[in-house]
Parts: structure tokens; C-alpha cells; sequence
């Protein structure tokens, strides 16, 4: 079995909507001025805030670009608006919104957004393009936590911050608990699982889980590959992404959504203005998000989109004949 | 161009955005020292007090012609 960094203790699978429901709690408890604003739909730990924030807690309806502006007026108010929502709907309803109402002035509103490819949701909500089209936008921290500690520990770092943030949730399996209470977590800095000799999977989110997994079944090949975990981002950690190109020479980045503007491209730009290195991207490949079975035996859309540990084995393998062939 | 500053004690990042000055008219912060203010001139993580002598700032732009 592969051997980790400190602050890495691989167990149990558990929900990340959970860590960042704990940490929201938290922040609800200690500052009068948080507010949640629902866009018909979940908020984390709902049934709390029911019996205890109700007069905290604004519902929008179905209207992505009235919460946005709400959330806006709030955040100029003085309030910390916390907006819970998908992120298909941030991204595709309220753009126009969250740029010119929220981000021009950098208001101080968070959001809690879901997106990703898992389970029977549908075309419309099983988007994997959200995140990616947030990237360009301007005086946005965006961040995508791995496990349910650094999802609560992302979202009171959120809380911490002042200005817009947005923590993305994913739609997924749940994926295993991988960092240690004690993990600690920076808005801004990747976190190098284990280090490697021959590759390292860039991973985000849910993929860090099956990052994990592929590096056992690479390792039965007697290769020794990294995996640096990338929470934030933006701002990406550029030193973190050209150290590990400098340590393997081959990178292969894993993300649950498209990889068109997602991480892959960010690293992509990262090493190809600073360290030009081989790389392979798995991600959804320019396609749209949708239903399937989940069950016990099998993911059909983890094998739709390829996203699987061993889907992630053939993209290392093919990085490091890449790093080979450029010798 | 973007702007990053992180508290110069622990690191925490205080402000990600674009470049504080470079807007030319209706800055929404006018300069850093409103950056400080809103955390109350402390860091909120390690109690550092926040100036610009105790904060790191990074600016990102590509070399130009003026600069």
C-alpha cells in the first residue's frame, strides 16, 4: 500500500455537504449579520437553521438573478448573505448578476454551489461547465474541497474572508474521508498527498478519492506516483503545480467537470508559461452532463465519463510514454 | 492583472481580486489600508496587526511596454 504525507489518513467515505453544513452552523452561531439565502432548494443542515435561523433564512424561489441581487443589496448593507444554490443556475441564470451586482464591487456574499456528474438529476442539473465559466470572472476565490474535513475547513476559511468566495459542493459519490482534524488548510495552497517519482494526479474534489485509488493500482506496476490536492482554484497555487512538474516530469490532472477552462487548463497555462511539461487532462470532454444508475456494483457514469481509478491509471501510463518519448 | 495579499505572519489570504489601484474611476476599495479596516487592522487567524509593512502583496501583470 502507498504511504502518505502527514495530516493524510484515508478512511471512511462521509458527505462534504455535511462539513460544509458544520462549519456554516458554526459561522451562523457567531455573527448576527450571516444570512442564508435559498433559491428553492436544500441548504446545508436545514433542518437546524429551520428551528433556529428561520428569521434568518430569505427564500428566493426559482430565481437565480433575484437572490444574486438580494444577496448584493444585503452584502452593501453590511450582512454576510450566504447563497446556496447550483451552480448551473449561478453560472447560466444569474452571470449578468453575480458580475455586475456582486463581483464589479466585490461584495462580501459566499456561496455554497453544487454541480457534478452523479446520479438521476438530469441534463438540466448534472452540469459539469459551471465552475469553468466562474474562472474568468474577477475577485472570485473559488475553491472545491476533497473530503468532508477540508469542505468544512474551506468553508470557515470562506466564512474568515471577506470578500466573494464560492465553495463548490459536487454532486458525486461521496468521496473518502482523506485529511486529519489537524489537516491544515489555506485558501490558496495545494496540499501534496504524497510526493511520487514517475507522475502526480492533479486532483480536485471527489477526484482526489479516485486519485488515491489509482495510485495502488499503480503502484502494483512499480511506479511511484504523486497526488497534489488542489482545493482553491482561484487563486491557483502555481508553485505548488510547477514543484510537482519539476519532482515527476509528467502531469495528469482529475476533475469532475468539464475540462474545458477547468483545472486541467489552469494547469495547463501554469506549466506551459513557466515549465513546459507533459500532461494529460481527464475531466468530462466536452459534453454535457446526465442522468444514470448508480448501484452498488456499478457507476454508470463514472464509466460513461471515465473518470475511475482505473481510467486514471491508462492517463498516467500515457503521461509517462509522453515524458519518455520527450527525453 | 490580480493582487494577493496574505498576512505576512501566517499567510492567510486577506484579499484576492483585481489589482487594488489599477482601476481608473469607482474603486469599490480604494487602496490597501481599506483592505485592513475591514478585518479590523488584525488578522483574524494569528492576531497580526495588518499594515503594509506586515502583509505580503503580490501583484501578477506581464511586463509591457510602460513598465
Amino acid at each position: 500500500m502507498a504511504t502518505w504525507n502527514k495530516h493524510v489518513a484515508i478512511g471512511e467515505p462521509a458527505m462534504t455537504y455535511k462539513g460544509v453544513g458544520n462549519a456554516i452552523k458554526a459561522a451562523f452561531i457567531k455573527d448576527p449579520n450571516t444570512l442564508a439565502i435559498l433559491e428553492d432548494m436544500q441548504f446545508p443542515e436545514i433542518e437546524w437553521f429551520t428551528d433556529n435561523m428561520f428569521e434568518r433564512m430569505i427564500e428566493c424561489g426559482i430565481a437565480e438573478q433575484n437572490g444574486a441581487c438580494v444577496a448584493a443589496a444585503l452584502a452593501a448593507e453590511g450582512f454576510v448573505p450566504v447563497l446556496n444554490n447550483f451552480l448551473f443556475a449561478s453560472m447560466s441564470r444569474a452571470y449578468n448578476q453575480i458580475r455586475q451586482s456582486i463581483l464589479v464591487d466585490r461584495f462580501n456574499v459566499k456561496f455554497i454551489s453544487r454541480e457534478g456528474v452523479w446520479g438521476e438529476v438530469g441534463v438540466s442539473h448534472a452540469t459539469v461547465e459551471g465552475i469553468g465559466s466562474l474562472r474568468n470572472l474577477p475577485n472570485l476565490v473559488i475553491m472545491n474541497p476533497a473530503d468532508i474535513v477540508e469542505a468544512e475547513k474551506a468553508t470557515e476559511a470562506m466564512m474568515q474572508y471577506i470578500g466573494p468566495v464560492m465553495v463548490r459542493v459536487e454532486l458525486s459519490p461521496n468521496p473518502y474521508t482523506i485529511f486529519t482534524d489537524d489537516y491544515p488548510f489555506d485558501i490558496g495552497k495545494a496540499y501534496s498527498l504524497r510526493d511520487g517519482k514517475d507522475a502526480t494526479i492533479i486532483a480536485t474534489g471527489y477526484m482526489v478519492t479516485e486519485a488515491i485509488k489509482a495510485v495502488d493500482l499503480l503502484e502494483k506496476d512499480g511506479l511511484d506516483v504523486g497526488v497534489l490536492n488542489v482545493c482553491t482554484w482561484k487563486p491557483i497555487d502555481e508553485e505548488a503545480i510547477v514543484a510537482a512538474a519539476e519532482r515527476t516530469g509528467a502531469i495528469v490532472t482529475a476533475e469532475n467537470c468539464s475540462d474545458i477552462n477547468g483545472l486541467g487548463d489552469a494547469v495547463a497555462c501554469v506549466l506551459s508559461e513557466n515549465l513546459p511539461t507533459p500532461l494529460v487532462k481527464v475531466g468530462v470532454e466536452d459534453e454535457f452532463g446526465q442522468s444514470g444508475l448508480i448501484t452498488p456494483e456499478k457507476d454508470e457514469l463514472m464509466e460513461h465519463f471515465a473518470l475511475s481509478a482505473e481510467d486514471l491509471a491508462v492517463s498516467v501510463r500515457e503521461c509517462i510514454k509522453k515524458k519518455e518519448r520527450a527525453r | 492583472m490580480s493582487e494577493k495579499i496574505n498576512c505576512g505572519n501566517c499567510g492567510m489570504l486577506l484579499y484576492f481580486g483585481e489589482e487594488i489601484k489599477r482601476r481608473l474611476y469607482m474603486r469599490a476599495i480604494p487602496d490597501e489600508s481599506a483592505v485592513y479596516a475591514g478585518y479590523g487592522n488584525v488578522c483574524p487567524r494569528c492576531g497580526n496587526p495588518l499594515s503594509d509593512a506586515s502583509v505580503k502583496v503580490q501583484i501578477k501583470r506581464r511586463a509591457t511596454h510602460g513598465s
